[in-house]
């Protein structure tokens, strides 16, 4: 009788030690999941500048979908007419983060700015050209020889035609570059004053669509790609490496937005930058919105600073060596597969 | 085992496996996962030989900083990579070793290219150029290998995986056959264990149903199946000993129902249930008549020969309360139960028991209510331990022994009454009738009496006619006496109600009692002290005392003892209730007893009746006892009688007693001599015989009379009268208006008159039960000369 009465407890605290584990178990997974969500805490004040295109697209979106506030960030945009400016102000300290193209933040290196690449957000290959007017007999590259071509000294624009005309085999010397700022570069086309021009979009569609038929358009065919990067101080992030992982994230959701939701995503944008919506329709499919850090932004950003080198555009001689300036373990920690520099 | 533990086990089995299972899997999982991981490792070692490639390649190109940093980077990354733990097998780790080789030589190949650049600066020499290429050959030929030896690494892993997997799919077969085997067992063991069990059951109880409640389903399954099962047939046991015990008992009930008297039952009831028991012996205990002992029982019932000397020796014994078998059970009114009688110090008839080997014994007294009816032994020859369910069922079958007899008894009480009842109406009907007749009888006695004392009267000495006419006086006489036997039976004679001791009407009889009984009989007079007092008339009451008497003698023609006993005596309602007519309280007993003849049951229920009579002819009127009857019942008595041929007879009276002293015995002088008057009379009498023969007894003693045929007439006498009248005699019963309304009526008309009612026998007008109403006065018919000339002075006297 009391062997029964011992068996029957001995089941029973089996019984119930089995039903703890279990509930044990489902407690131990609810509680591990409520953890990684932290709400309540107070957001982070950041400043971000801009320069106002399209290019900066996911952070437009991130702003206006409000996702920066999802990650705990409290975002003031600054706008700038350039990305060069944007990092400038950075550079004075007026803000945070700066979206700026690869040639400011090799400039800046070059003068010996302790800052860092974070990451890239956008890139083109079809974002440049040198367009020419036909009727000053051009119709292939090696007709720019000896012909006066527009560009913006020491800007991507002067390395974009310095790399073109190489390609093509055509000294630079055997060309007049026009110094030309990017706004005039449509009316001196127009004027004739120059016979092509080496420009970037917007002016570039802008004189595509003027001159139609009456000029040719000559791509770099892989020799250049832009990109657009965000960059900060370098002290910035050693201070804040947690922000700059929540801006990350939180640019890698707004991608995600644009890549599946175009059409919306070109209307907040075009709204944002005032910009004409069915051009930058026509533009959007050479367009590549991405976070990234990529190899190839080192080959650029070196490719670029022998080039400056070589064309005296800074007094240095020696190529830097730009791993010091691009930030890995943010975008190590968010996302590490979009990390493709081999270290 | 019990099937819940088994279900228990299985389960724990179930989860037991279940968990290696599980645990298997878990194990499967993280192998699969590592080698997973191996695999990614050797896609990352693949990729980085191809980065320090790109790099190589890099630096081929523009020989800088960042190239020689970031190959070293590379270089320590797969380094790190190389030394990881992941792979541990032999084999395996023979291919990191070699790819580690591979890896540092392509180190020492790179510093070399790194060295050779520097020494030659950004001069280009052919030597160095040549340098550089085969360097560069060698770089590749080494990265290469290394590719091969990631593919290999990857190719290892991914065996293990499909292993793994192999592995994990024979494990959930395993598992699946190990669950189907389960459930097979379980449905199995369900099978034998609970549907087999439950369907022999469920046969059981199709069996059973049918009737047959010997049927037993008889696992042996230790189970809650079995449980279920031994208590089903427990159950079925119970049913079956209840249905013997109500069929003994109905068998018994049916049995004693058809009898008469208690001993015939007991005897049925120790035959029943010795038959149905097995036991030897069984007798019967009853209490004596006072109730002090229980003697034996003519009942007794013996399955074997041998045993009546101990049924002989057993009528010698008599119990009183707690001695003995009978008498423990008596006092208890429990059943007793002894083992061993020989060995009992409380058995006395142990001895008897021991010769005829009698061993076990029990008791079962027969109740009702808390009074004992009777004690039922039973016996047999071994030693029994006791046996709670057989005196259980005895019990029930006494209990419902007494219910019988109790019963019986209800029954024997309501004919008794039914028959006293029968016979007060009866009594009551005759008395109706005597009355009646003694009415007119009067009237006729009246007239005879009256004129043959006139006429005796008005002879001369010597005169012949006056011996006839002492005759016929004589003759009217008796008849008058029977007539106010009559009236006495019938309770309508007028009684002069005293309160009495009876006592002392015994002690002022006793002399004549004694003569009158003779010398051959004994006369014993038991008088209670402090007797009660009666309400009665002293004359009935000792008529009723001499007609007892002289009835005892009777019975006793060759003498015997005659008693006369008084005593104090409470009626209770009990005794009310089984006796018609009795008012319960207290009252007074007057018995007369004797040893005489006795009476049959039938005479009994006559005696009382007028005119019924067994003495012989002309020696007893039949009247006697009716009297009695008459005289005790008008008294608010009771009278009864018990009886046996040739055991003699009681009378018992039962007068209620009264708390009032008793009276002195009033006694009438008479004088000799006729009172004589000259006041008006007037005589209201519709018999107009009656009336002459008054009118003529009253005017020979000098008084005035007038007469009147009814109440009219003598109201219309009254109006014209200018005398006064002095004595109204009237006649109680006259048709048109009773002798109370005349009185009532004449009152009007004129005062100063007294009345002196007379009648044959009373009824309610002037006298309530025969007792007058305050006031009144009265003379009983049949009117005598001598009567009525005293009474009318007497009331004119008043």
């Amino acid at each position: 009788m009391s062997g029964e009465v011992k068996t029957k407890k001995l089941f029973q605290y089996t019984y119930l030690l089995l039903i703890g584990g279990v509930i044990a178990l489902l407690v131990g997974y609810f509680w591990l999941s409520q953890k990684q969500q932290r709400p309540g805490e107070p957001l982070e004040k950041v400043t971000l500048a801009e320069p106002t295109q399209p290019s900066a697209g996911p952070v437009y979106i991130a702003y206006i979908k409000g996702y920066f506030k999802d990650e705990g960030l409290d975002v003031t945009l600054q706008p700038h007419t350039s990305g060069k400016a944007a990092l400038n102000a950075v550079l004075e300290g007026k803000a945070d983060l700066a979206v700026v193209a690869e040639t400011p933040i090799m400039f800046a290196v070059m003068r010996g700015e302790k800052i860092y690449a974070i990451a890239t957000l956008f890139t083109s290959e079809k974002n440049m050209a040198i367009i020419a007017r036909k009727d000053r007999k051009i119709s292939l590259p090696a007709d720019l020889k000896g012909k006066r071509i527009g560009v913006s000294i020491g800007t991507n624009g002067e390395f974009f035609m310095d790399a073109l005309l190489v390609m093509h085999g055509i000294p630079v010397k055997e060309v007049k570059a026009v110094s030309l700022t990017p706004e005039e570069m449509f009316d001196s086309l127009v004027k004739g004053e120059v016979d092509a021009v080496s420009t970037w979009h917007p002016h570039l569609i802008r004189l595509q669509k003027k001159f139609g038929e009456r000029a040719i358009t000559f791509y770099g065919d892989g020799i250049y790609t832009w990109t657009f990067n965000v960059a900060v101080m370098q002290e910035f992030a050693h201070k804040n490496p947690e922000v700059i992982q929540r801006v990350l994230r939180t640019l890698i959701k707004a991608v995600e937005f644009i890549r599946e939701n175009p059409d919306e995503s070109r209307k907040i944008i075009a709204d944002y930058i005032r910009m004409d919506e069915s051009l930058l329709r026509e533009l959007w499919g050479i367009y590549n919105f991405g976070i990234t850090l990529e190899q190839s932004l080192l080959i650029n950003l070196e490719n670029q600073t022998r080039w400056a080198i070589k064309n005296k555009l800074t007094d240095k001689t020696k190529v830097p060596n730009y791993l010091n300036f691009i930030y890995l373990d943010g975008l190590k920690a968010v996302k590490p597969e979009a990390v493709t520099i081999i270290r | 085992m019990k099937i819940r533990t088994r279900l228990q086990i299985i389960a724990i089995f179930s989860l037991a496996i279940a968990l290696v299972i599980g645990l298997v899997l878990f194990l499967t999982a993280q192998r699969v996962n590592k080698e997973i991981s191996g695999l990614k490792i050797a896609d990352e070692i693949a990729k980085g030989v191809f980065e320090l490639n790109i790099i190589t390649y890099e630096y081929l190109l523009h020989h800088e900083e960042r190239m020689q940093t970031q190959w070293q980077l590379r270089h320590d990354s797969l380094t790190k990579l190389l030394t990881g733990e992941e792979f541990k097998s032999p084999e395996r780790r023979l291919i990191l070793d070699r790819m580690h080789q591979n890896l540092e030589s392509l180190k020492a190949l790179f510093s070399q290219l790194v060295e050779n650049y520097k020494r030659r600066g950004r001069k280009e020499s052919a030597l160095s150029r040549e340098l550089e290429e085969r360097l560069a050959g060698q770089l590749l030929v080494k990265s290469q290998a290394m590719v091969s030896d990631a593919s290999q690494l990857a190719e290892a892993s991914r065996a293990e995986v499909a292993i793994a997997q192999q592995r994990s799919s024979l494990l959930v077969m395993v598992f699946v056959a190990i669950m189907a085997a389960i459930i097979a067992a379980v449905s199995f063991m369900f099978g034998r264990s609970v549907v087999k069990p439950i369907r022999k059951l469920h046969e059981g109880t199709e069996i059973i149903g049918a009737g047959n409640l010997d049927y037993r389903v008889g696992t042996t399954a230790k189970d809650e199946i079995g449980q279920l099962s031994r208590a089903f047939d427990e159950m079925i046991g119970k049913r079956k000993r209840a249905e013997e015990e109500v069929r003994l008992l109905q068998t018994i009930t049916f049995a004693i129902s058809e009898t008469g008297d208690v001993h015939s039952a007991l005897k049925i009831v120790l035959q029943k249930v010795c038959e149905a028991t097995g036991w030897i012996m069984g007798e019967a205990w009853v209490p004596n008549s006072d109730g002090t002992n229980l003697e034996c029982s003519p009942a007794w019932y013996s399955r074997v020969e041998g045993l009546e000397k101990f049924r002989k020796e057993s009528e010698k014994f008599t119990f009183p309360l707690g001695i003995g078998l009978p008498g423990r059970a008596w006092s208890s009114k429990k059943p007793v139960w002894v083992g061993n009688v020989t060995l009992d110090s409380n058995f006395p008839r142990a001895e008897i028991a021991k010769g005829v080997g009698l061993k076990t014994a029990m008791a079962i007294p027969v109740l009702i209510g808390d009074e004992i009816v009777a004690v039922m032994d039973f016996f047999v020859f071994e030693a029994r331990k006791e046996d709670e369910r057989l005196l259980e069922i005895i019990s029930s079958v006494a209990s419902q022994l007494g219910s019988l007899i109790q019963r019986k008894r209800a029954e024997q009480e309501v004919r008794v009454l039914e028959e006293q009842l029968r016979q007060s109406q009866k009594m009551e009907a005759i008395g109706r009738l005597a009355g009646g007749i003694a009415h007119d009888f009067n009237n006729l006695l009246t007239i005879i009496k009256g004129y043959s004392q006139l006429s005796f009267g008005e002879l001369k000495e010597g005169d012949p006619l006056r011996e006839n006419i002492e005759e016929i006086r004589k003759a009217a006489d008796r008849a008058a006496d029977l007539t106010r036997q009559l009236l006495a039976f019938s309770r309508r004679q007028v009684m002069e109600v005293q309160v009495l001791d009876l006592n002392t009407v015994l002690k002022n009889l006793d002399k004549m009692l004694r003569r009158m009984i003779g010398e051959d009989i004994e006369l014993t007079t038991l008088l209670f002290e402090d007797l009660g007092r009666v309400k009665a008339d002293p004359g009935q009451i000792e008529q009723v005392i001499m007609n007892l008497i002289v009835n005892a003698r009777d019975a006793m023609p060759r003498g015997g003892k005659l008693t006369i006993e008084t005593a104090n005596v409470e009626l209770d309602k009990e005794y009310a209730r089984t006796h018609v007519a009795v008012t319960p309280g207290p009252h007074v007993m007057l018995a007369v007893s004797d040893t005489g003849v006795g009476m049959t049951p039938e005479i009994k229920a006559k005696i009382f009746e007028p005119f019924f009579t067994t003495k012989e002819k002309g020696r007893g009127t039949g009247l006697g006892l009716s009297t009695v009857y008459g005289i005790v019942k008008q008294s608010g008595g009771n009278i009864w009688v018990y009886s046996e041929p040739g055991r003699g007879t009681t009378f018992k009276i039962y007068l209620p007693r009264v708390d009032e002293l008793a009276e002195e015995l009033r006694v009438k002088v008479e004088g000799p001599e006729l009172p004589r008057g000259s006041e008006t009379i007037l005589i209201v009498e519709d018999d107009e015989k009656v009336r002459k023969l008054a009118l003529k007894i009253l005017e020979k003693q000098g008084y005035e009379v007038l007469e009147a045929g009814g109440g009219n007439e003598a109201l219309e006498i009254c109006r014209g009268l200018e005398k006064p009248i002095h004595v109204v005699l009237a006649d109680v019963v006259m048709p048109g208006m009773d002798g109370r309304q005349f009185a009532e009526k004449l009152r009007e008309v004129c005062q100063g008159f007294k009345v002196l009612y007379m009648s044959g026998y009373t009824d309610n007008t002037i006298a309530h039960h025969g007792i007058l109403d305050e006031g009144l006065d009265f003379i009983q018919k049949p009117l005598s000369v001598d009567g009525l000339v005293r009474k009318v002075r007497e009331v004119l006297d008043k």
